[in-house]
């Protein structure tokens, strides 16, 4: 009989401690919590790969075929839940530092990948098109 | 069982926006259940010409966020329309109930 009192109260507490993890994972690695601050499409807590756009101040700049594409950057996550719990972060992307490698004098526009899974592992590579 | 299928479901579309949703400069309120809107993404608009040529590219999440792929990118809308020039740009966004959401960039130009 008090197991069965119980059931309903257990069920409750199990409804809402799933439904706070999937909110606290969505937090977490969901849309504010993405490396990019101007442009994030819906975002995803378990795996995402999305391109989007870095920069949105067009003004009639050319693309398209009109552009040469620079060879990206990436800069690298990893965060060890398991053992310590701290995080890490490597490599840089600079539209300056790519641009001048890339030998672009007029920077057009710019796009981003991001890529991750569970926040683990994550990559960001910033890709720049110019003539 | 389905009370707390359901509880976990109320309190992660209720908390949905703030956590799952996507960014932009300008966002539209946003609907729970349903939601397809368009906004500008480019907001200098000062002497921007008005252009017949558009392309799209886009991007998706799935299964309340738990998975997002796509391209969505500038270089790919453009190249998607054909575009030579690009003049302003603008997004429509369709969520149906957290389950489905479609990012799309549209570009303008020439």
């Amino acid at each position: 009989m008090a197991t069965e009192e119980r059931r309903p109260l257990r069920r409750w507490r199990l409804g809402g401690a799933v439904g706070s993890l999937a909110v606290l994972a969505g937090c977490a690695t969901g849309g504010r919590h993405a490396p990019i601050d101007s442009v994030i499409p819906p975002n995803a807590w378990v795996f995402a790969s999305f391109k989007a756009p870095l920069t949105i101040d067009f003004n009639g700049n050319p693309a398209g075929s009109a552009v040469k594409r620079v060879e990206e950057r990436q800069v690298h996550y990893f965060r060890d839940f398991l053992l310590t719990g701290l995080s890490f972060a490597w490599d840089s992307a600079t539209i300056e530092k790519i641009a001048r490698e890339g030998g672009i004098n007029r920077v057009s526009y710019a796009d981003y990948e991001y890529m991750h899974f569970l926040s683990i592992f994550a990559v960001t590579t910033i890709r720049v098109y110019g003539t | 069982m389905h009370k707390s299928v359901l509880v976990a479901f109320a309190a992660i579309v209720m908390t949905a926006p703030g956590c799952i949703y996507y960014q932009a400069p300008v966002m539209p309120p946003p609907g729970l259940m349903f939601s397809s809107t368009s906004a500008p993404l480019d907001i200098d608009a000062e002497k921007t010409p008005v252009c017949a040529k558009v392309g799209e590219a886009s991007s998706s999440a799935f299964l309340l966020n738990m998975f997002a792929f796509g391209d969505c990118s500038i270089d790919t809308a453009a190249r998607n329309g054909g575009l030579q020039t690009i003049e302003h740009a603008d997004y429509h966004h369709l969520n149906i109930m957290f389950m489905y959401q479609r990012f799309t960039v549209r570009a303008y130009g020439n």
